[in-house]
């Protein structure tokens, strides 16, 4: 068909069931776009229950352990003596606070196991003359994390965050540190 | 003549409708409120999301991005020759394939870690199957502006002599190096939040606090906590990062101070939005204090904020 057709429609009733069809519509739309009335009844939430989840983890502190002797080397050599010593030093991953989410979302965010221990290796090395001593002080450097958890309500129409935050502090890791002194024999 | 521009005119309605209809049928995404909690929550998926998905989500499957964020927003106010670091995150696995790492910005700065070396760090992460690693820089000159942006982060992966993986992450950094030293300013500032790791999707919030003690013989009055990355930064247009509120907060009570008096210290709290598109963020922001009569910009401390959903 083609326009120049059209003539021999009867395009008036054609053009009064479009023109229906048009009022219809909008009017379908207008009323689906009207704000939403206070009495409409507000979408059914369908709960399947609360869940503690962890929103992020903060960098919190470092606490440092006492610096103390670890290890002591004589200088037998009447060239004098470069010594060195291994220096291990460890912790056990240990929650404090409130811990509301399991040990499992721990190890699956933070990568470490409550109750694991950490243990890291730092080489130290001092010079000192013919009948000296080294000895060795160490300390650890141990960053504290807190992290931040959150409680979720779940629904059939996702997630919503609660305002119930708790916040529990986690050390899970060591830096070991050391310095040689040396000191006359004895001394 | 007139029929068939009527019957065009008609049909042209009828076709703008449908697409109305259509358009606006696919792209339904409301927000609705949650009565008891006041909290919008998007609707968009259909399918209630139960659980943490643990058993689909292992840290080697999850974590499939050989360095982390992939793009790092950023503002620092620093003081000339202050060591400045940027944590980026690789993967373990992706480690595991050489032997020596080399991070680099923008050609210019250099920090260099053997893997195993940079494994040992894996525990104190933060993130699972994943290292930290420190990228150590400076700017010298008082009074400058710097700005690095592009592919500009650069960790090569070496085995032997060779390089056997290369990784870049977007960055869009800009420093303003202050016309101060170190050495002129009369506070101190303690204890700080350094780094944020988040595992939250969409809009985040964090939190940027530091502790400043005022050694000066009179009292300070903060006037403004400025980060101002959306001015330095045109094109592309960066994030809609904002400061949503700071307040200085006694240390004890934490009520709310106007003022840090002489040999007093304060706690700065600073809250930051940080919109979805955001992976990284570099936060050192230029606290403007009075004293006196005078107004004084001061560097502060610097945060990392990291968003670890990204990084799958």
């Amino acid at each position: 068909m083609t326009i120049g057709e059209v003539n021999h429609l009867k395009w008036k009733p054609l053009f009064a069931v479009l023109l229906g069809l048009l009022v219809i519509g909008v009017t379908t739309r207008s009323i689906m776009a009207m704000p939403i009335n206070h009495t409409q009844p507000k979408p059914q939430y369908a709960i399947y229950g609360t869940e503690w989840k962890i929103d992020g983890v903060y960098y919190y502190t470092t606490e440092y352990t006492p610096e103390k002797v670890v290890a002591t080397e004589t200088c037998d050599s009447s060239a004098g003596c470069s010594l060195s010593e291994t220096i291990q030093q460890c912790i056990d991953v240990t929650v404090s606070g409130d811990l509301e989410v399991s040990a499992v979302v721990v190890k699956e965010k933070l990568g470490v196991s409550v109750g694991e221990q950490i243990c890291r290796s730092i080489t130290c090395t001092g010079s000192c003359n013919y009948r000296e001593e080294i000895w060795f002080w160490a300390n650890s450097e141990i960053p504290v994390k807190k992290i931040v958890q959150r409680e979720y309500v779940i629904t059939n129409h996702g997630e919503i965050a609660t305002s119930n935050i708790a916040f529990a502090y986690i050390k899970m890791g060591v830096v070991p540190h050391c310095r040689p002194e040396s000191h006359p024999q004895g001394g | 003549m007139k029929q068939s521009l009527f019957i065009s005119l008609v049909l042209v309605l009828i076709g703008a409708v449908l697409f109305t209809y259509w358009f606006s049928g696919g792209n339904s995404n409301h927000v609705v409120s949650n009565t008891s909690t006041g909290i919008p929550v998007s609707n968009n998926s259909s399918k209630p999301h139960i659980g943490n998905n643990i058993s689909n989500t292992s840290p080697a499957s999850k974590f499939s991005t050989p360095l982390c964020p992939q793009s790092i927003w950023g503002y620092g106010y620093v003081y000339p020759n202050e060591t400045l670091t940027l944590l980026v995150y690789p993967n373990i696995n992706y480690l595991k394939n050489g032997t020596f790492i080399i991070l680099s910005l923008a050609d210019n700065f250099t920090s260099s870690y053997s893997v195993p070396e940079a494994l040992s760090m894996t525990s104190s992460s933060g993130i699972a199957g994943r290292v930290p690693l420190p990228l150590y820089f400076r700017f010298q000159t008082p009074g400058k502006q710097f700005s690095i942006t592009g592919n500009a982060l650069l960790l090569q992966l070496w085995k032997g002599e060779s390089i056997v993986n290369e990784s870049r992450t977007s960055v869009w950094l800009y420093f303003q190096v202050a016309p101060i030293k170190h050495e002129d300013v009369h506070l101190k500032f303690g204890r700080y939040s350094s780094l944020y790791t988040s595992f939250k999707k969409g809009l985040d919030t964090f939190e940027y606090t530091v502790t400043i003690t005022n050694l000066y013989n009179k009292s300070i009055i903060l006037e403004n906590v400025s980060f101002p990355l959306a001015t330095l930064q045109k094109y592309p247009k960066p994030p809609s990062i904002k400061i949503t509120s700071f307040r200085l907060a006694d240390i004890a009570t934490n009520k709310t101070v106007t003022e840090i008096l002489p040999n007093s210290t304060a706690v700065l709290r600073v809250l930051i939005a940080v919109p979805s598109s955001v992976d990284g963020l570099y936060f050192k922001p230029k606290l403007v204090f009075k004293i006196g009569n005078e107004s004084l910009a001061v560097p502060a401390p610097p945060m990392e904020y990291v968003r670890v959903v990204n990084c799958g």
